[in-house]
């Protein structure tokens, strides 16, 4: 089919879940899906104000992408569950890119507020694939057929992670590997999805993890009702989603199945800032924690000394754990 | 059996150790990297070595430390431990009940949570190096004393000054508005130690079960000024270790004789003889652009580091 355009979707942000629905989505439409590259380790980082970086991250996507596209792709994500909402950057994301990229370019930037209801989120994109000039009818086939993708590639979610590069973990094109080495040690990844998978902001600790013979869950592989059985009891909602996903599978993985939790955050994110305290108080009320929890702080450092250090460490406390005070020489 | 060599290459001091028989130390050197950690090691080796009379057998070498690789590479290490690692089993020797470390470096600060002799928890500084050791020496050249005075004139201070704790920044902001109002040399260097104090405990130990015995260690806890200001903040007295400022490299040392090696690695001492140097270059092979560092010694390629996917490192054995 004659493609009818370009959208760019910045490698940023909620790209780190959403990519595979997104790109399913307008290619269904028959538009073309470009993405950006990313900084790696020259590039420079964008700055607009003193934001977490993440979001600066995102403007450096997007203006990698203004020249090379019809329309860039950032919907406005208000709630992405129940009454839980997202951060306000998130809702600011649009404005801030279209300062940033001076209006160059058209920004598909349709609300997406799931405190209406599950429906909100087709009507969204039906009035994205309407700003396209898709009917209705093509729309929502295009929407059925991005849900079937991303149900997909989310089964295929814990292999991916394991066993294919962290620059590959998005690309559809390349097949979910289905055999792996036997690793030692199964560790929960928890936090906000770009910190665990974006390799500009984390220096590739998913490829250091690995090296260690740790073997990787998310969050992705725990049920809504598990999530919520972590949540349940605290005497307050959590107000973030993110938050209730961290805090939920954190104390899901806690108590069960896992050698060791890993908690990458931003250092200038506030949600971050406030888990990070509400664990730590949690967990001393209940007489610490019953695995080795690790809390990793990032910002734009480039070394990665001390985060090899930590990861080390932490292995070689999940080692004593199991071999009774013995630790590894070899 | 035999003698063990444990090097702790940090930011700011290089820690080198030689352990006999019976783990005793017979012989230690602690000296400042400035800035070129590969004359420091060889420095270090040169003083252990005129320690012992000029002649020793070694039988294992192990390195820790945030340099421990290029150290490892260097001198041939036949073990490469984290630092974190590294302290904990020192102090479990030496102390068996220990149950928490407090660990301050040049960079790094660090606490180490103990049970029954097993690690559970540790936690590092994260982004900033407020509170560690080269903040005070910072401060201690701006005041014109010597860092080695520092900590027994806070002991002689009779109204410790308060100063900002938060960010070194603001902290030396405040001291110098202090100095100027005039408040004496002796009760500014007393709040710097408070601020150092607090500004650990609310970072590093933070949310971190600090039970006692508490052991104190790490180039910082020379100073009485610190180890003063901390024991009145946790209510408990600290134990300093004898060799408190080489501990890392101590059990980097002991950690290498558990493994009961067949053969070491170690180069031998007369490495201190040689020209060493390293050199950098970054690969365009693929989109890591990794940043390859190439060991010279005496003008040959010895060892290679830094390549993710390895192919530099691998060359050299072919």
């Amino acid at each position: 089919m004659e493609k009818r355009g370009r959208i760019g979707i910045p490698r940023a942000l909620m790209f780190y879940r959403y990519f595979p629905f997104w790109q399913s989505f307008f290619e269904t439409l028959g538009w073309k899906v470009v993405v950006s590259n990313g900084v790696r380790q020259k590039g420079k980082i964008v700055y607009f104000e003193d934001s977490c970086l993440p979001m600066k991250l995102l403007v450096t996507h997007a203006i990698q992408l203004k020249e090379k596209v019809d329309h860039l792709f950032i919907p406005r994500l208000v709630s992405l569950h129940r009454n839980y909402i997202m951060c306000p950057k998130f809702r600011g994301a649009p404005d801030i890119v279209r300062l940033a990229t001076e209006g160059h370019v058209p920004i598909l930037n349709e609300t997406i507020d799931l405190r209406e209801g599950e429906g909100a989120l087709l009507q969204s994109y039906l009035k994205t694939g309407k700003r396209l000039g898709a009917t209705k009818k093509e729309t929502k086939r295009a929407y059925l057929e991005a849900k079937k993708t991303f149900n997909q590639f989310q089964k295929e979610w814990k292999d991916r992670i394991n066993r294919l590069p962290t620059g590959r973990l998005f690309e559809m094109d390349i097949p979910t590997p289905s055999e792996g080495s036997k690793a030692s040690w199964r560790v929960a990844l928890i936090g906000h999805p770009y910190n665990l998978y974006d390799a500009d902001i984390n220096k590739d600790l998913l490829t250091l993890i690995k090296s260690l013979g740790m073997e990787i869950i998310t969050s992705d592989s725990l049920s809504e009702e598990e999530i919520e059985r972590g949540v349940r009891d605290l005497s307050k909602e959590i107000y973030w989603s993110s938050g209730r996903e961290i805090v939920g599978s954190l104390f899901n993985f806690l108590s069960e199945g896992v050698d060791g939790v890993i908690f990458p955050t931003s250092f200038k994110c506030g949600i971050d800032a406030l888990l990070q305290e509400f664990i730590k108080r949690r967990l001393k009320i209940e007489g610490g924690p019953s695995i080795p929890l690790l809390i990793l702080s990032f910002d734009e450092h480039t070394g990665r000394e001390g985060l090899v250090t930590r990861l080390e460490a932490f292995r070689d406390v999940m080692e004593q754990r199991r071999s009774d005070g013995q630790i590894a020489v070899s | 059996m035999g003698n063990y060599l444990g090097i702790d290459v940090g930011s700011i001091t290089t820690k080198s150790v030689i352990l006999g028989q019976d783990d005793q130390v017979l012989a230690k050197s602690y000296i400042r990297n400035s800035g070129r950690p590969i004359e420091a090691i060889q420095k270090g080796l040169e003083e252990v070595l005129a320690q012992v009379g000029g002649s020793i057998s070694i039988h294992g070498v192990g390195t820790t430390g945030s340099a421990r690789h290029l150290a490892a590479y260097l001198v041939g290490a036949d073990l490469i431990k984290n630092e974190i690692t590294a302290h904990a089993i020192a102090v479990v020797d030496f102390l068996p009940e220990a149950k928490t470390i407090i660990e301050i470096g040049g960079q790094d600060s660090k606490i180490i949570v103990l049970r029954n002799g097993v690690v559970v928890d540790f936690g590092m500084n994260t982004v900033c190096a407020a509170g560690t050791g080269s903040f005070l020496d910072q401060q201690a050249t701006r005041l014109g004393i010597s860092i080695e005075a520092f900590g027994d004139l806070a002991l002689q201070a009779d109204h410790p000054v308060r100063i900002a704790g938060r960010c070194t920044v603001f902290a030396e902001t405040d001291m110098i508005h202090k100095q100027q109002i005039g408040h004496s040399v002796e009760d500014i260097v007393a709040g710097l130690c408070d601020s150092l104090v607090k500004n650990y405990l609310n970072n590093v130990g933070r949310g971190k079960e600090m039970l006692s015995p508490i052991v104190f260690q790490g180039g910082v806890a020379a100073n009485r000024g610190i180890q003063k200001a901390l024991e009145r903040e946790l209510e408990v007295s600290l134990v300093i270790p004898k060799h408190f400022d080489v501990m890392g490299a101590i059990g980097a040392a002991k950690l290498v004789k558990r493994a009961n090696l067949f053969k070491t690695q170690f180069r031998g001492f007369d490495l201190t003889q040689k020209s060493c140097s390293t050199r950098g270059f970054e690969c365009s092979e693929c989109e890591n652009q990794c940043e390859v560092i190439e060991l010279l010694m005496n003008h040959h390629v010895v060892a290679c580091w830094g390549d993710l996917c390895e192919r530099y490192r691998h060359r050299e054995k072919a």
